[in-house]
């Protein structure tokens, strides 16, 4: 996975979308994401050893505790056959970042149907 | 997992999106959303799941794409956004 910049990302994601139009299928992930780099540190203590048993060995070091995050960032990720790309989007260059993606979408989304539109016939009545 | 992920949809897309952005309200750190485009087989599908629930929309009509630029938005703005919720 390779993590990009969002204007990198936009035009890698139009190049996958122009290859998928003979094969395969572009998905999209989207989700939150906090900023950490690692998982939260464990709450549980760890059980305690039965008797006779060997205590464990102290190799582990305690791990501290992350700093709160206070701002969030949205997290997307793209792939297209085994090629595989990601985004963070900080929510400054949110609404930037939106509107380029839309019409990204709009414009490489063209292959479904179109609703045809139903004529009406007037009731001529003699 | 108690999500059925390969359930089709039956109903229409405005419910889908208030149970969508629903759900991330829930559970802001699980929900995630997914959009699949099949050039070839000319479909769309959206999924939104936060590992317990799973919100499956497959459609082939280019109407929708407008909806979901309307839900992409709404719902880019709720993640990236610093409120708890």
């Amino acid at each position: 996975m390779v993590l990009l910049e969002t204007d990198q990302f936009l035009s890698r994601l139009t190049l996958m979308f122009d290859k998928a139009r003979t094969k395969g299928h572009v998905a999209v992930t989207m989700k939150r994401y906090d900023g950490r780099t690692q998982p939260p540190p464990r709450t549980n203590p760890r059980p305690k050893p039965k008797k006779g048993q060997a205590p464990p060995k102290k190799k582990e070091a305690v791990r501290p505790e992350l700093p709160p995050q206070g701002e969030y960032l949205c997290l997307l990720r793209a792939k297209l056959h085994h090629e595989k790309i990601s985004s963070v989007i900080p929510s400054r260059d949110i609404n930037k970042f939106q509107m380029a993606y839309c019409n990204l979408l709009r414009s490489n989304i063209d292959g479904l149907k179109r609703q045809k539109k139903v004529k009406t016939k007037k009731n001529t009545t003699d | 997992m108690e999500g059925k992920f390969n359930l089709p949809s039956k109903s229409t897309f405005k419910p889908r999106i208030l149970s969508g952005v629903a759900q991330f309200v829930v559970k802001p750190e699980q929900a995630r959303y997914t959009l699949k485009y099949d050039h070839v087989r000319g479909s769309l599908e959206m999924k939104m799941t936060d590992d317990i629930v799973c919100l499956l929309y497959k459609s082939d009509a280019a109407q929708d794409v407008k909806k979901m630029e309307k839900f992409i938005t709404n719902l880019m703005r709720h993640m990236a956004s610093s409120e708890e919720h």
